[in-house]
């Protein structure tokens, strides 16, 4: 029997691959990582009573849900407060404790500034009960694998992932190709993937074994993939910069389709300026807008969708928007503001506690020592970390995370239903 | 010196404020090859390219074309920029992100990059700056290019003060001014008039680098400076003419920050009278 | 990380009475065989793929196979090969992450065509990696790639910055004319573009990736925290930390004065080439100034750049880096404690050579981590198959059928922008600093597509009568009922794979040849068998 023949039994129903049969409810995260390093008083972090910190003079406190910093040139922030605003909740504070942005974005999304660690997207992948095909998917923005190399599944920065699939990838380039017709390739499949099965079943220690069986898993999944029609996720573009709405929707295209537990997209800022902004602080009120206004037609697209059980995919989704680092209090000589290991992220859906800010910064700028429990400053508690801001992710995706947290840094159960 | 300046202005202010600068040259010398481990590591002992008077004389050769000042850059600028139209560059006085792949005018004028352009004038100061990465043509083939910023200040006070910057990459050329070859600046100067000029900082034009540490005249010694010149030879080393408690321009030269040359004499009155003259632009 | 392991004994550059080389005893006994050897035709393969990015011929493979002992003798001539050269820039991009898809100054800026767009953008990002891999393949001691006066560039390069190249076609010696110091790659536009500073920064992340990759000692991997310090919120508090805080002086006591030495290279405009394309001697003495310390190379005074690139070359740390930076590169994997027994006689036999980077190459290569083939059951985890990357499996292919994949002026898998490098389990030195160890999705799908389109390059050009690359006998009227089609396919398996097929293989490729010709014809059964060859795991994976 061919693998083709098996799988239209498996279409038929006759023989039911696992990974139709489990597709359950577990969560899913989009990670938005803005580059560069965000000023979190523009929105998040109210300092505008604090002398210590240099903040717009004619911005407002706004309270609908939760409260943030609002102005007349973000009316894309004061929009999705409003209507969003009871869903999510701010982390203030967690000290990224590094000032190179390579550096701040392995340990905003590892814990670590060591190599040879995953990111969040990963481990979370890594443990989907549910196998997806592409259990993280980065469109755009970084990716930190070690152990779970193969669980991350790369788009390319030009969508180059869908014209590999389907092949017209081949159609670019300077010595014409004829790709195979598909007939052809059918037999070409089945011989390869024997050969894959063969040298899994044949190895003869770890490395091979793990080797072969990369490779006869990854065929099995590129063949189920092809079966489901490809994929197709192409750059868009809103003017001059990637369409972060677009974006989010394809990876909301994935989870509802059950085909992928993790997604990254990445946002630089206005036309690509990037957060930044050591000259020229008042910039980052264009890239929250942009920023905004790509969240507001996500956040209501996802609202909109459903998942693999035919439930809301809000129910499933945690929204994670961050960025490697904060900004300084002060603005500098050119009214920039400089890197600060102190900053916020924005969580929303599947088991946010909506409405609430956990963490500070002090008029030291120092992040403030909180009860993982309450939220709330303690001077016996807890520094925070992007440790905790992943392990609170990890409890929410029910996965243990003592292996990868070395420092042993616990959920922000404040944060959490 | 009681200089005030408009935010917008990139600042290498502080470096005057700083105690001076030494050469920061500690073994000009390596170690010969001796047998010892890393006997591979092989390199010759370093000399002085040239004499005292040899230094001596390039310093005096080098700054008879004057000292550095932003009129020649702020002034070209702005007649280059005053042959646009309305399409091209499409403002009077800055090259927008429209402009960053460049245009050509009516006038024949090319322009290419981005600017920002400043000027404020009241009652007690004004201030002039620039700073950009860019490109402008003329029709008569001549060319400013730069990228960095310069500025200049005047304070309407009693007795009046100015100021100015100069940093990054600057050429214009053809022309008979010091930016007829490409210079690389990081200096800056403050006036005040009839008291003193003071001049830091780092000047490149051609193949001669010069810096200028804390150089400072004043209506004592007949013009001559005190402070510091210095020169670079090609190998990359320092001669440091000190003229720290001199007053004729003469004093101790140092290479490599190691080795006294003797003493040695540049006259810079006339160049500092010329950078008070064009640093007194009101 | 093991580089800190390896300086426990303090060597701080000031004594250069260099490392403690009798820690390994000179009649050490050969460390014990650690794993089941790959056979010599397969350990030759590897060898070709490492060192030269393609398979070896096979007359080298018969030549092995034949006489084992001659592998020393074919692995020391690949070292020779032309294409050693560039291979070893390749690989040291993995580390050295040049290879970036874009600089801060853009092709335009020099007034370049578009369709020169990729061309300067590798021509940028590889000439530190060639001038490194320059004096390794000249043979010249490995501390010049810090101490040489001259630097590589191709015709590119040389009509857009101050340089004077030797005349000849690709990457020729060239000298800068700025009076930048003889500093090697610490001296290139290359290197500082990618390694990019401001004005706020003054050069410090520079210091620490200058120490990272020569001295593996990564200053960023110690946490930087504000807490418990000064008050950083006051204009004047990160100036003072720095320079009174313990915790900030844990780092900048050193770090500040390597700094100090680099501000030739500090430009005040961003983006703007004129200021990146040159030197700016007149800033030297800034450096000193602004960061209030004299230029140290840890404790002893230098003169600048140039002497930072003596010292480097007399710092014991320097050699024990190299040791282990060449072996994790080698042996495709992290370095891990474990391993310092061998990274020391490494680095002892590198040092014995007089830095020869060759040597030290040889000295991993001949080791039995390099070798290994089936893991020892004592240590079951050892990674003994390496997959290949998207610079080899582009190198591998090309040499084999003269199919490169190129569009538009770019090497489709040698970039992000519009090719396939990161989909291919490989490093763009800007978002993914390691290669793909595992097989991943992305990864398969390249090879699939790489192995479709070579197939289709080859019975294209091979089959229809043009110059054969990899064909012995096949020809469009042979099948498997001819000897030259048996023939044909036991060479392409040696030339493959390094392995003679079983009877069952060969009648497996021979039904698949059936099968499709059976339907489409011989052309397109060809084109099957062969993508199906170029697609077996066993020409991926090493």
């Amino acid at each position: 029997m061919t693998r083709r023949q098996l799988l239209g039994l498996m279409g038929a129903g006759l023989v039911v691959p696992r990974r139709a049969l489990a597709a359950g409810t577990e969560r899913r995260f989009l990670f938005v990582y803005n580059r560069g390093g965000w000023d979190t008083t523009r929105v998040f972090l109210n300092k505008l009573d604090d002398d210590a910190y240099d903040t717009e003079s004619d911005a407002t406190v706004r309270s609908q849900g939760i409260s943030w910093v609002d102005h007349a040139e973000r009316p894309a922030v004061t929009e999705f407060m409003e209507t969003y605003g009871d869903r999510a909740s701010f982390l203030h504070g967690y000290e990224v404790r590094s000032v190179t942005h390579e550096r701040c974005r392995l340990l905003s999304l590892t814990g670590s500034s060591e190599s040879g660690v995953d990111d969040w997207g990963a481990v979370l992948a890594a443990h989907a009960t549910t196998s997806p095909l592409l259990p993280h998917v980065v469109i755009s923005g970084p990716a930190f694998t070690t152990r779970y190399t193969d669980r991350v599944v790369r788009v390319g920065s030009d969508g180059q992932l869908g014209t590999l699939l389907d092949g017209t990838a081949l159609l670019s380039s300077d010595i014409a190709v004829v790709p195979p017709m598909d007939a052809v390739n059918a037999h070409v499949e089945d011989y390869v993937l024997a050969l894959a099965q063969e040298y899994e079943r044949s190895a003869a220690d770890a490395s091979a074994l793990s080797m072969h069986g990369g490779v006869a898993a990854t065929l099995r999944d590129l063949g189920t993939l092809q079966d489901r029609g490809g994929l197709q996720i192409t750059r868009q573009t809103a003017g001059c910069m990637r369409d972060l709405a677009a974006d989010c929707s394809a990876a909301f295209d994935l989870f509802s389709q059950g085909l992928a537990r993790c997604a990254m997209v990445e946002f630089q800022g206005w036309c690509g300026e990037s957060w930044d902004t050591h000259q020229a602080n008042e910039r980052q009120s264009l890239h929250f807008q942009t920023l905004f206004e790509g969240l507001v037609p996500a956040m209501a697209e996802l609202d909109s969708r459903y998942g693999v059980t035919g439930a809301p995919l809000a129910d499933e989704v945690v929204v994670v928007v961050f960025s490697e680092m904060g900004r300084h209090p002060r603005l500098n000589t050119w009214d920039g503001k400089d890197h600060w290991t102190y900053t916020s992220a924005m969580l929303l859906g599947a088991g946010v506690r909506g409405g609430v800010q956990v963490g500070d910064q002090g008029s030291d700028g120092l992040g403030v020592a909180i009860d993982l429990a309450t939220g709330e400053p303690s001077a016996s508690g807890t520094t925070l970390l992007p440790g905790h801001l992943g392990a609170t992710l990890l409890a929410l995706g029910d996965v243990d995370g003592a292996e990868y947290l070395p420092q042993g840094e616990q959920p922000i159960t404040a944060l959490m239903v | 010196m009681g200089v005030s300046r408009s935010a917008l202005v990139p600042s290498l202010i502080w470096i005057l404020a700083c105690t001076g600068a030494t050469t920061g040259q500690g073994s000009a010398a390596t170690a010969q090859d001796t047998g010892e481990p890393f006997g591979w590591v092989v390199s010759e002992e370093a000399e002085p390219a040239w004499t005292a008077e040899e230094a001596m004389s390039r310093l005096q050769d080098a700054v008879a074309v004057g000292l550095p000042q932003p009129a020649v850059a702020l002034d070209t600028y702005l007649a280059l920029m005053g042959t646009g139209d309305d399409a091209c560059p499409g403002h009077d006085t800055v090259l927008t992100d429209s402009v960053v792949h460049g245009c050509l005018a009516e006038s024949g004028t090319w322009f290419e990059g981005v600017t920002e352009y400043t000027f404020e004038d009241d009652v007690n100061y004004q201030v002039q700056v620039l700073a950009g990465d860019f490109f402008i043509r003329s029709d008569a083939d001549e060319l400013l290019e730069a990228g960095g910023h310069t500025a200049r200040w005047a304070s309407r006070s009693d007795p009046p003060e100015y100021g100015m910057e100069l940093g990054g990459s600057w050429v214009w050329t053809p022309s008979d001014t010091f930016l007829d070859l490409e210079n690389s600046l990081a200096i800056e100067a403050a006036l005040i008039v009839d008291s003193s000029l003071a001049l830091h900082g780092g000047w490149g034009r051609g193949d001669v680098d010069l810096f200028f540490d804390q150089l400072t005249w004043t209506d004592d010694c007949d013009g001559h400076p005190t402070g510091g010149l210095w020169i670079r030879e090609p190998a990359g080393y320092w001669y440091v003419l000190d003229l720290t408690g001199s007053c004729d321009g003469c004093g101790p030269i140092t290479w490599a920050d190691q080795r006294s040359l003797g003493t040695g004499c540049v006259d810079l009155r006339a160049a500092g009278e010329q950078l008070a003259q064009d640093m007194a632009f009101l | 990380m093991i580089g800190l392991w390896l300086l426990a004994c303090g060597a701080s550059g000031v004594d250069s009475a260099g490392p403690p080389v009798d820690s390994v005893p000179a009649q050490a006994e050969p460390l014990p065989p650690l794993h089941e050897p790959l056979d010599a035709p397969r350990l030759l393969r590897r060898l070709s793929l490492d060192l030269r990015g393609i398979l070896p011929s096979v007359d080298e493979l018969d030549r092995v196979q034949d006489d084992p002992a001659s592998l020393a003798v074919l692995r020391d001539a690949y070292l020779e090969d032309p294409r050693f050269e560039e291979r070893l820039a390749t690989l040291l991009s993995e580390r050295w992450h040049t290879l970036i898809d874009e600089f801060e100054v853009e092709y335009f800026d020099y007034d370049l065509d578009s369709e020169l767009e990729y061309a300067f953008e590798r021509a940028v990002g590889q000439e530190p990696l060639r001038l490194m891999a320059r004096v390794a393949a000249s043979d010249r001691p490995w501390s010049e790639i810090v101490t040489a006066d001259w630097t590589v560039a191709d015709t590119l390069l040389e009509g857009i910055w101050p340089l004077d190249r030797d005349p000849g076609e690709g990457w020729q010696v060239a000298r800068y004319t700025d009076g930048r110091p003889a500093a090697g790659v610490l001296a290139t536009n290359g290197l500082w573009w990618r390694y990019v500073t401001n004005t706020g920064n003054q050069n410090r992340s520079r210091a620490a990736a200058m120490t990272r990759l020569l001295l593996c000692e990564d200053y960023l991997a110690r946490p930087v925290s504000f807490e418990g310090s000064v008050s950083l919120v006051d204009e004047d508090g990160a100036a003072d930390a720095i320079r009174n805080e313990p915790s900030c002086q844990a780092c900048h006591a050193s770090l500040e004065p390597l700094a100090a030495s680099m501000f030739g290279f500090w430009w005040l405009a961003q983006y703007s080439a004129l200021e990146m394309t040159t030197y700016h001697a007149e800033r030297e003495p800034l450096g000193p100034e602004i960061l209030g310390v004299e230029p140290e190379w840890f404790g002893t005074p230098i003169a600048g750049l140039a002497d930072m690139g003596s010292e480097i070359a007399r710092d014991p740390r320097f050699y024990a880096c190299t040791a282990e930076s060449m072996a994790g590169l080698l042996w495709r994997r992290p370095v891990a404690l474990s391993d310092f027994e061998r990274i020391e006689r490494f680095r002892r036999d590198f040092l014995d050579s007089d830095a020869q980077l060759k040597a030290l190459i040889r000295a991993i290569t001949d080791d039995d981590e390099y070798r290994a083939g089936v893991a020892d059951p004592a240590e079951p985890d050892a990674h003994t198959t390496r997959m290949i990357t998207a610079t080899q499996l582009d190198s591998l292919v090309e040499e084999l059928t003269g199919f490169r994949w190129t569009f538009g002026g770019y090497d489709l898998l040698l970039n992000d922008t519009s090719g396939y490098r990161v989909l291919a389990g490989g490093v763009d030195g800007y978002a993914v600093y390691r290669p793909q160890q595992i097989p991943g999705l992305t990864w398969t799908l390249v090879v699939r597509r790489v192995a479709e389109a070579a197939a289709a390059h080859v019975v294209a050009q091979e089959l229809m009568g043009g110059e054969r690359h990899l064909l012995c006998c096949a020809d469009m009227s042979l099948g498997p009922e001819d000897a030259a089609f048996e023939e044909e396919l036991r060479h392409l398996h040696w030339r493959l794979f390094a392995r003679v097929p079983a009877e069952d293989r060969l009648d497996r490729d021979a039904a698949l040849w059936r099968a499709v010709n059976d339907e489409f014809g011989a052309g397109f059964a060809w084109q099957a068998l062969l993508t199906g060859l170029f697609r077996d795991p066993a020409l991926w994976v090493y």
